[in-house]
């Protein structure tokens, strides 16, 4: 069964438009989907309206076959949900906090202690269990409240931008331990996040938003075949050196030329050699997820082509 | 009780702990039937007591609001009598009034000022079972402030009996324990469960309490001026009225308390 399945939901604002617009989204158990986006794209909302905290408009969305809306009571036993405007009480502490969450998720209370326990030594506030919340640093809070998504061993993780505004080390701690979580517990994952990086190294598939507007969706090598981000070769010739057949000077003085495949790179040297070519360094350049993003935030991309059928990004199911 | 069993139990203590932990309230909550039920009946029996006759002549033309059996009394039996049976209730109300609508701010707009009402809303607990531990929770501050109360009247009662050789509880406390302040405290909390829609935070939420209070101040007041007397009759059709309006609160209060409707 589909962790998430969402189609055609859309969101209006009151002041008329839309906070998001026909999106679709499948994410099969155990995957890790990444919603990216500039600010007000939309990535929160879908977040929202998957966790049952809005209403979609239009459209409809479930996690592992029950509606949030409609029964959230039961969504919200599969899964644990991350927003940044979800705090938890200031005058109790933070193991008080994790027990009261597990009860609320209908846990017995030694089973929830357990869990609380593993779950503050593992995020590393285990030193802090006994200290009230509000005096916890901006930082340990965003565990905390990490490891309350987490009590009651959800399904599906819904992350909206867990690590905006720590400090860089926090912010990759978090990072890491979501990572880890996921992986070590075959939970699936939806994440909200402006880190590029980030998203191409932990999520398996991607969805890009601007505007509300579902830009792109697949994985990280469909979005690069579909915005013709390929392997480049990159060489660095002698000083005065003139500009090789098929290759294109850089910016940074080097050469470039785009790759079909890998084994092409062993060829192209061994001509540039044969021709007289002086080779100081040789190197493939893979595209990064910013290449592809940049391509998809600048360019106008409302309809895309797969398999030859023309298909509105609304109604674009992704796989992971 | 079912309420006070597994998840509910803990709500409802993380409910106490909440109201007890809202630093400002705390002190309000405490000094309420402290000075409603003990300061201001003690202040007044003192001054009765000391003072010499004479210095009720102002007030005599307010006897005539007394019953018949207490018109033969002395002037320091019928001011006290006066003030146990038409002041004191007003007092008594207003602390029921004041500490529901405190509580139920602290845990209504405390949840929204403090961002954790989302949190509540992200967990298998429904909205409604929230709401219901939460008007109990703000219910059980009421009950127990005007307990606390009620006690320090029929001490002080007892003093002033002794002290002046009247017995001073009319009929009208009958009305009063058990139709009024059951009704207005439901009516202070769902009020400001409501009203916490619109406010920011628990303190907002807190500052709107006093237009509830008014009504009440008003009613005990007014009743001076010879317009209307509140007697066992009039005081049970009050709080029939107001019963009535709970009900309708109570139903507006089911109906906005749900996910959909959080700031955002």
């Amino acid at each position: 069964m589909d962790a998430v399945n969402a189609l055609n939901l859309s969101k209006e604002k009151e002041e008329g438009g839309f906070r998001l617009s026909e999106f679709s989204l499948r994410v099969p158990e155990g995957g890790v989907c990444g919603l990216l986006g500039p600010k007000n794209a939309g990535k929160s909302t879908v977040i929202r309206l998957l966790a049952g905290l809005e209403k979609p408009d239009e459209g409809m969305c479930s996690v592992f076959g029950v509606s949030p809306w409609e029964n959230r009571r039961e969504a919200h036993r599969l899964c644990g949900v991350y927003v940044d405007t979800a705090r938890m009480y200031g005058y109790l502490t933070g193991m008080q906090n994790l027990l009261f969450f597990g009860a609320a998720c209908g846990m017995e209370h030694p089973v929830a202690e357990k869990r609380a326990t593993v779950l503050l030594k593992e995020l590393d506030i285990w030193q802090a269990r006994n200290i009230c919340l509000r005096e916890y640093t901006p930082g340990m809070a965003r565990r905390l409240s990490l490891a309350r998504a987490l009590i009651h061993r959800p399904r599906l993780l819904l992350l909206d931008e867990p690590a905006y505004g720590l400090d860089p080390v926090s912010s990759q701690e978090i990072k890491e331990l979501v990572q880890t979580i996921c992986a070590d517990d075959g939970i699936a994952a939806v994440l909200s996040t402006q880190d590029l990086e980030y998203a191409q190294t932990f999520c398996k598939s991607l969805c890009i938003l601007e505007n509300g507007c579902q830009k792109a969706s697949g994985s990280f090598r469909d979005l690069c075949t579909r915005f013709e981000k390929r392997n480049r070769a990159c060489i660095r010739l002698a000083e005065g050196s003139v500009v090789p057949q098929g290759f294109v000077r850089g910016e940074d003085g080097l050469f470039y030329r785009d790759l079909q495949q890998e084994d092409e790179m062993p060829k192209l040297l061994h001509l540039l050699v044969a021709c007289g070519a002086q080779v100081y360094e040789a190197r493939i350049v893979r595209p990064s997820l910013q290449d592809v993003y940049a391509s998809c935030i600048n360019a106008d991309v409302f309809v895309e082509r797969e398999n030859g059928n023309e298909i509105s990004s609304g109604n674009q199911q992704t796989s992971v | 009780m079912k309420f006070l069993q597994g998840t509910n139990k803990l709500l409802f203590e993380k409910e106490v702990l909440g109201v007890w932990n809202e630093h400002m309230f705390r002190p309000i909550l405490l000094a309420m039937p402290a000075v409603f039920a003990i300061a201001a009946p003690a202040l007044f029996l003192g001054v009765i007591y000391i003072a010499p006759a004479e210095s009720f002549a102002g007030i005599q033309k307010f006897y005539e609001f007394l019953p018949g059996y207490v018109q033969h009394c002395s002037g320091e039996q019928m001011t006290y009598y006066l003030f146990f049976n038409i002041v004191c209730p007003m007092f008594f109300l207003l602390n029921t009034l004041l500490t529901a609508a405190l509580s139920s701010s602290a845990l209504f707009g405390g949840e929204k000022g403090g961002g954790t009402e989302e949190t509540l809303m992200l967990t298998p607990l429904s909205a409604r079972q929230i709401f219901r531990i939460k008007i109990k929770c703000s219910l059980l501050f009421a009950f127990l402030s005007s307990l606390v109360s009620f006690i320090a009247l029929v001490i002080l009662s007892a003093v002033a009996s002794i002290l002046l050789k009247m017995y001073f509880f009319s009929s009208l406390w009958i009305v009063i324990l058990f139709v009024l302040t059951p009704a207005i405290s439901v009516w202070g909390t769902l009020s400001m469960a409501l009203l916490a829609r619109v406010s920011e935070n628990a303190v907002s939420c807190a500052q709107l309490s006093g237009y509830a209070a008014l009504p009440i101040i008003l009613l005990f007041t007014l009743q001076l001026t010879g317009l209307y007397r509140l007697d066992f009759i009039a005081l049970l059709l009050v709080g029939g009225m107001v019963a009535v309006a709970d009900g309708l609160l109570w139903g507006a209060c089911l109906r906005r308390f749900s996910p959909d409707k959080l700031a955002w």
